[in-house]
């Protein structure tokens, strides 16, 4: 368990800003962090400030065999995550309490058997997935990516931690991929193919066990190209699972036919592109960029136009009358929840400690147990 | 008689349609933890409602000390909410109302039998009190069950 301080460290908060987020003197939130007598409010109030769960600075239960899993990159040792890495670690040793039992879900990695991990062999990798366990062709949207995951047996959870994007793990034979609860489903959609990049670059290790998560800041406004290697191959897997490059050229063609766009390629066309895929103008954009439909630093320029002019690139979809976006489905692992009601009907947890471990309201509970009866 | 309600008899209760009727038990007052509220869309509404009328008041999380809180945690291998509140039932002397099988042994053993009940409690309480009737008690009871309420089977003369 790391302390209160470290906390604060890690996320850059102030002693002065947490103490007036959380209501209390800064003296008082010293004493405390000190290990002064508290009372459940106040502890509360810092948790909420440290924008972390509660448990975070009151539960003392050791999640280190997964925190070092975390730790084995580099960039996961830094002091700026370390506060993420210990509530992301208890929430995954708490998701396996409830795995155990399930079988093991890595098998299906096995299909890219013999293919190499790296960055230009990412599409080849996408198209395979697609392929065999999306059952699409090479242009359709995948907007049920995140159902065909559950299917293959990849427990989905949110993040305790809303600061994370994303984060794919590998523990004991279970796959894991954690979400950070974002309201714009569509970029959740890519999160989601890009942390499942991570797990399917591990397919020659399928029982080694690993943690990787994935900073909000990364995933905001047009994602930067990363340095690493693991980055950029489930950048590019992630691009080329929800952005087909021959469905992309394809949708372009019918959207500026449709248009009667000439010239050089601009927010209209990917706007329509964005919301057919089902993922952000970022992404579209930058998958447009990657193809040579756009200059370089392209995407980066009609994001920021966009967002000077309208705020973002919904609204301009919106002003512009494009039709609403189609519903996309990913939601915490059905799986999980139903293992969880049986639990929970046998007396052996209680249905708020199954919430708890699952990062679901109890009426989740309710509601996988009602599926359960009918 | 104070009664805290934690999540899964709140949530049954709104489920069943009969928040509002149990809440009207004479010589009773309702409380709920704050957590609680966020639970359900369903059940944070109902609770607005209930709080805004002074039908249901809210647990002071600062009675409850937070090392006391934390080797419930470890003890009871409850949820926040839960612990919350079977320590603030002992810090208030007064009775919690839970649905949870594994939470109420805990209840049980640290508050003792008189002091804990639950929705069909509840219910046979308000059927008593004149609040409803027992075919109405029965149908809500129905209705909690089909709405995912971890409760036992019981028959309508239970009410």
């Amino acid at each position: 368990m790391i302390s209160i301080a470290e906390h604060l460290s890690s996320r850059q908060l102030t002693w002065a800003s947490a103490a007036k987020k959380a209501g209390l003197t800064a003296a008082r939130l010293r004493a405390v962090a000190g290990g002064a007598e508290a009372s459940l409010g106040e502890m509360r109030s810092i948790a909420k400030a440290l924008r972390v769960p509660l448990s975070a600075i009151v539960d003392d239960t050791p999640a280190e065999p997964i925190k070092m899993l975390f730790r084995q990159t580099i960039d996961q040792r830094a002091a700026s995550v370390a506060s993420s890495v210990e509530v992301l670690s208890a929430q995954i040793r708490d998701a396996l309490t409830l795995v155990e039992g399930l079988p093991k879900n890595t098998a299906w990695l096995g299909l890219f058997h013999d293919l190499e991990a790296a960055a230009q062999g990412a599409e080849g990798f996408a198209n395979l997935f697609r392929k065999a366990y999306g059952e699409l062709d090479d242009s359709e949207p995948f907007l049920h990516l995140g159902r065909v995951i559950e299917e293959l047996g990849v427990h989905i959870l949110y993040c305790r931690d809303a600061s994370v994007e994303g984060v794919s793990a590998i523990v004991d034979g279970y796959a894991f991929i954690l979400l950070g609860a974002r309201g714009f489903k569509p970029r959740m959609l890519f999160t989601v193919a890009h942390e499942l990049g991570h797990l399917v670059a591990r397919h020659d290790q399928p029982n080694a066990s690993y943690a990787l998560l994935d900073d909000e800041k990364d995933f905001e406004g047009i994602p930067k190209v990363s340095q690493r290697e693991d980055e950029k191959f489930a950048d590019a897997f992630a691009s080329a699972l929800v952005l087909p490059r021959h469905g992309v050229l394809k949708a372009l063609k019918a959207i500026r036919a449709q248009l009667r766009a000439t010239g050089p390629l601009g927010d209209v066309e990917i706007l329509w592109l964005s919301r057919f895929f089902g993922v952000s103008f970022e992404v579209a954009a930058r998958r447009c960029e990657q193809l040579d439909l756009l200059p370089h630093r392209g995407a980066q320029a009609l994001y920021q136009q966009l967002k000077h002019e309208f705020g973002n690139p919904e609204r301009r979809a919106e002003a512009l009358g494009l039709p609403a976006r189609e519903n996309i489905d990913i939601d915490t692992s059905p799986v999980l929840l139903q293992a969880a009601a049986r639990l929970v009907r046998a007396g052996s947890i209680s249905v708020g400690r199954a919430a708890e471990l699952l990062n679901v309201p109890v009426s989740a509970l309710f509601v996988a147990n009602a599926g359960s009866i009918a | 008689m104070i009664v805290i309600l934690d999540a899964s008899t709140l949530i049954n209760l709104v489920n069943g349609g009969v928040l509002s009727e149990v809440l009207n038990l004479p010589d009773h007052r309702f409380l709920v933890s704050g957590v609680v509220r966020n639970e359900s869309r369903s059940v944070a509404a109902a609770v607005d409602v209930a709080v805004s009328t002074d039908k249901l008041g809210l647990v002071d999380d600062g009675v409850i000390s937070a090392n006391a809180f934390r080797e419930a945690k470890r003890e009871m291998q409850l949820d926040d909410g839960e612990t919350e509140c079977i320590l603030a039932a002992q810090a208030m002397a007064c009775a919690i109302g839970c649905d949870d099988r594994a939470a109420r042994a805990f209840a049980k053993r640290e508050l003792g039998e008189a002091s804990l009940t639950g929705s069909i409690g509840l219910l046979r309480q308000a059927v008593v009190a004149g609040l409803i009737t027992q075919s109405f008690a029965f149908a809500s009871y129905k209705l909690m069950v089909a709405r995912g309420g971890y409760l036992p089977t019981i028959d309508e003369a239970g009410f």
